[in-house]
């Protein structure tokens, strides 16, 4: 009894199968929907890959294969030309036989044959289509009977007849590849107009105008006015330059004690103010629809720059102060001060451009259908340090945007 | 929409394919026959369909490499054989991952409630999973694998990583479980019907 209780088990086990409960495919396609989603995501990277390189070469090739679409067609002409041959031949050799029939033009060499067979055909051709039309209208349905009626009954029928059947067999699959031709030529023509069309419209191109406060280490806060340009060169990515009006202020303090000698001055700190016009190159990256990332370099170059420079100069001061015994105390100190002067001309720094790197993160709003409103913190770090006092133009601020 | 009826032969080829009306009746035809096997693995109800489509998933995966034996009259048959393996694994590899400890033998349960009575004097199928319910887990494994599943104990132990000796063991317990607990089953059913 034991042994056929396991044994009923396994084989009710082995042939136990549960009942299909509804709606489980639904749920499992669902599922497999959304895992597809995110598991499959390379493939979706290689199949725009593919698609962007498919573009590409149907553009390039464009003229190659509007010239593949032109000789189809020529083709399909010189089959009709073909079966027009067939049928000149045919009456080549009607005329023949015309000819033959006719002793006195026998003996006539060449030239008059021809021309008889110029001649001819017109008349030939349409004694056959009315033949065939007048055939083919009792007896429509069964060309292959139709053919052989004609072959019996008509020489010239026979022989026009396959020209009909040549023509249309021949379209057809002449057909096929017209057809997958310009699914092709199609293809690559809207892949031409399509970046023809973005670029005509405003979609891929972004002006837009900014006002930047910024502030460098120095805490004074300058400001910054400028217009950019960015081209979307991919769905997320965009290119962007422009030209702005930019101020940078720096400060750069040493630390200077007192000078040793009486006319001595210490150098004790730089402030520098550079103006000029900014040209960035940037490459923009939209992480969302409303978070950006730029990072790019720029040239500036300058327009104005002065320098003025802090030194600490002893000064000799004297005081004099009447004593109560009606003695005068004169006392003579040296005093530090501090002093400012504009840097000269000639130790300017002579860079006419100056080199950055720029970095922003920018938040963008919209406020109507066209416009958008941007804040965008950024950094310049300037690629070397400015002048032979190493000033520091690092600088920072807040990029006030509207996109229009 | 009128479906075409196709052969499995064809719905196996547009599987391959991706194709997913074929997937859909690949699925709904096989659905009950690895519910059956998953249910064998599984206490639990809810486990049961995931671990179905977890089955599934793989299956569509890897439908692909399926060798087709030469014999086509046994197409279906070495397919069922497949999946079955596939549906089976996966059952194995959830248990595992939810009990840590996997082979501590649980002797420790000693008692089993017995909360079935069998009416039919023929074991129904739900008896029969109601019974392997009461089994501890390793030896509810080990059962399947060997009594339905057809594995051999070197087999078995490779794959829960426990001594064959242990799997040897669990076999046997189980089966003296399952005779008690039938035999309870079966007393108090006798017991209720007088």
């Amino acid at each position: 009894m034991d042994k056929e209780l396991i044994e009923q088990i396994t084989a009710q086990l082995q042939n136990h199968e549960e009942a299909y409960s509804n709606g489980a495919w639904e749920r499992f396609s669902e599922k497999e929907k959304k895992k597809r989603g995110i598991a499959f995501w390379p493939l979706w990277a290689a199949a725009a890959l593919i698609f962007i390189v498919a573009g590409v070469f149907f553009t390039l090739n464009n003229t190659a294969q509007k010239q593949m679409v032109v000789i189809t067609k020529p083709k399909v002409k010189s089959d009709a030309a073909d079966g027009g041959h067939t049928d000149t031949h045919s009456k080549n050799d009607l005329a023949q036989l015309n000819n033959n029939t006719n002793p006195s033009t026998n003996l006539i060499t060449g030239r008059p044959i021809q021309t008889s067979s110029i001649a001819k055909p017109s008349t030939e051709q349409r004694n056959n289509y009315s033949l065939l039309n007048a055939s083919e209208a009792l007896d429509p349905v069964n060309h292959n009977l139709l053919e052989n009626k004609l072959s019996a009954i008509n020489l010239s029928g026979l022989k026009s007849k396959p020209f009909e059947i040549l023509t249309e067999k021949k379209t057809q699959p002449i057909g096929t590849p017209t057809d997958f031709e310009k699914l092709l030529a199609h293809d690559s023509y809207v892949n031409q107009q399509k970046p023809a069309d973005k670029s005509g419209g405003n979609s891929k191109w972004q002006p837009d105008v900014y006002v930047a406060p910024a502030m460098g280490n120095d805490n004074k806060v300058t400001m910054n006015y400028g217009f950019s340009l960015s081209y979307a060169i991919a769905n997320k990515l965009s290119i962007s330059s422009g030209v702005s009006y930019a101020s940078i202020s720096t400060t750069e303090s040493l630390n200077a004690t007192a000078p040793q000698t009486l006319s001595g001055k210490n150098l004790a700190s730089v402030d520098a103010k550079v103006r000029g016009i900014n040209v960035p190159l940037e490459l923009k990256y939209s992480i969302s629809d409303k978070l950006y990332t730029n990072v790019g370099v720029s040239a500036l170059a300058v327009l104005n720059n002065s320098q003025q420079n802090s030194y600490i100069v002893n000064q000799v001061q004297s005081f004099s102060a009447p004593a109560v015994n009606g003695y005068a105390d004169s006392k003579t100190m040296i005093v530090q001060e501090k002093k400012v002067e504009p840097q000269p001309e000639a130790n300017i720094d002579p860079d006419k451009y100056i080199g950055f790197y720029n970095f922003s993160l920018g938040y963008k709003q919209k406020i109507s259908k066209k416009n958008n409103i941007a804040i965008e913190p950024f950094l310049r770090l300037p690629m070397k340090t400015f002048s032979k006092e190493n000033l520091n133009l690092t600088n920072g601020g807040l990029r006030l945007k509207i996109d229009f | 929409m009128i479906k075409k009826i196709l052969s499995f032969e064809e719905i196996l080829k547009g599987c391959v394919k991706n194709d997913n009306s074929c997937k859909e009746m690949m699925y709904k035809s096989f659905y009950g026959y690895l519910m059956g096997i998953i249910l064998r693995y599984t206490k639990n109800p809810s486990d049961s369909e995931e671990l179905v489509n977890d089955s599934f998933i793989k299956i569509f995966k890897h439908v692909g490499g399926f060798k087709a034996p030469k014999n086509p009259e046994e197409l279906q048959r070495s397919f069922k054989g497949w999946i079955a393996q596939i549906a089976s694994r996966t059952a194995i590899d959830k248990i595992r991952s939810t009990k840590v400890q996997f082979y501590v033998d649980d002797l420790a349960e000693s008692e089993h409630p017995v909360t079935q009575v069998s009416v039919a004097s023929e074991l129904h199928v739900n008896d029969i999973l109601n019974l392997l319910n009461h089994l501890p887990d390793t030896q509810r494994l080990v059962f399947n694998l060997y009594e339905i599943e057809g594995f051999a104990h070197d087999e078995i132990s490779k794959m829960l990583n426990i001594p064959e000796s242990s799997s040897r063991v669990y076999l046997t317990r189980s089966k003296n479980k399952l005779r008690t607990l039938y035999l309870n089953t079966m007393v108090n059913s006798y017991e209720k019907n007088g």
